[in-house]
């Protein structure tokens, strides 16, 4: 059986995470009742125009997002032979998500005047999958496969 | 003079050729990456760009409020509108017809006016009514309903997007936490409804419409409203 190693665990670990946060605002962008916001104003930013692209929740990009690279993480624990083409488009993956969210944050603090804490939560936790990805394509530049 | 021999060097050739590769196709995911950001962050910005939102300014003075109701509960002649919040000719009835008909009648006490809300546009116009109901909780409809029509902006393109009945709610000075609430909790939904639906069976197919003492208007003009109630009046 293979073994995980640290990278891959950290990134299934913020993966996961990022499916329970993403699934929990794509339930409550469908019923706002469900939301429930400790710190900032969620409801603001959930119910504002930018919590949609073209019709499709923000938070379902969120969600796609880890849902892709949990596979990508298991895949490529499956079979090793997958390992730099899957952390190599895992790195992409999750870069393309850094930069979004930091756009997102961007709208959040200046334009929507409001911070939606479950948002900074999976802000958080795609930086934290970028790292764990970042180290991913260290490795496996270094080792060529 | 290398000591390598030909296997080890072809090994590493192999190698650096495959590390090239690799890194080839990093460069491109990260410009694919790059790209995809840049479509979602131009296929997210809204379509219009809306004016900000602005407060009306609204000051009845003495005249008495009740609800959705203006003027003196006892007043001879009772004007009723049934109207859209998103409906754009029901934006020139309540900036241009509503005040005259407030200044000269129910200000000197001989209309009673009542609004009816009739929110068949889509969702904009149920959210923003509700809103309204979120506001008179507060006990501030009207300048609530005056700021709506101030802010038409199309039908269901963000005009009465939560966040700028927000906003709207801010400037009018409602309390914040207890507006968010309200309108989240869609506590005033089944209200609405049956505010609706009431309209309906009361026959009223189109907004705005008028009725002067329970007879309805043929026309939302001033000229004819003003005839209208003239003619009730007359008859007291």
């Amino acid at each position: 059986m293979n073994r995980l190693i640290g990278w891959q665990v950290a990134s299934l670990g913020c993966a996961v995470a990022g499916i329970v946060v993403s699934g929990y605002l794509n339930a409550a962008h469908w019923d706002r009742r469900a939301l429930v916001c400790g710190v900032g104003d969620c409801h603001a930013v959930q119910s504002s125009r930018y919590a949609e692209v073209n019709g499709i929740p923000v938070a379902l990009l969120g969600l796609g997002m880890y849902a892709v690279v949990v596979v990508l993480g298991l895949l490529r624990w499956r079979y090793p032979a997958w390992r730099a083409n899957a952390t190599i488009l895992a790195f992409a993956i999750s870069l393309a998500g850094v930069l979004y969210v930091a756009y997102l944050t961007y709208l959040e603090v200046f334009v929507i005047e409001a911070i939606c804490q479950w948002c900074v939560v999976s802000a958080l936790l795609t930086v934290g999958l970028l790292g764990a990805e970042g180290e991913g394509v260290r490795v496996v530049l270094r080792s060529g496969t | 003079m290398s000591s390598r021999s030909p296997r080890v060097r072809r090994q590493r050739a192999v190698a650096r050729a495959a590390r090239r590769r690799m890194v080839w196709r990093l460069g491109s995911a990260v410009v694919v990456a790059l790209a995809v950001v840049a479509v979602l962050i131009v296929a997210g910005r809204p379509e219009n760009d809306l004016p900000a939102v602005e407060a009306a300014r609204v000051d009845y003075g003495e005249i008495p409020t009740s609800g959705w109701t203006l003027g003196q509960p006892n007043a001879p002649v009772t004007v009723v509108a049934w109207a859209d919040y998103q409906c754009p000719y029901c934006g020139v009835f309540a900036r241009d017809v509503e005040p005259r008909l407030i200044a000269e009648y129910v200000a000197t006490g001989r209309v009673r006016f009542e609004f009816r809300p009739l929110p068949f546009l889509g969702d904009e116009s149920v959210q923003a009514t509700e809103a309204a109901a979120c506001a008179l909780d507060q006990g501030q409809f009207w300048g609530f309903h005056e700021t709506l029509f101030a802010n038409q902006h199309g039908e269901n393109e963000g005009a009465f997007s939560d966040e700028r009945l927000r906003s709207m709610a801010r400037q009018l000075r409602l309390d914040e936490h207890q507006f968010d609430q309200c309108l989240d909790g869609a506590t005033h939904e089944a209200e609405v409804g049956t505010m609706r639906d009431e309209a309906r069976r009361q026959g009223i197919t189109s907004t705005p419409t008028l009725a002067v003492n329970g007879t309805i208007v043929p026309s939302w003009d001033y000229a004819t409203l003003k005839q209208a109630i003239d003619a009730a009046l007359a008859v007291r």
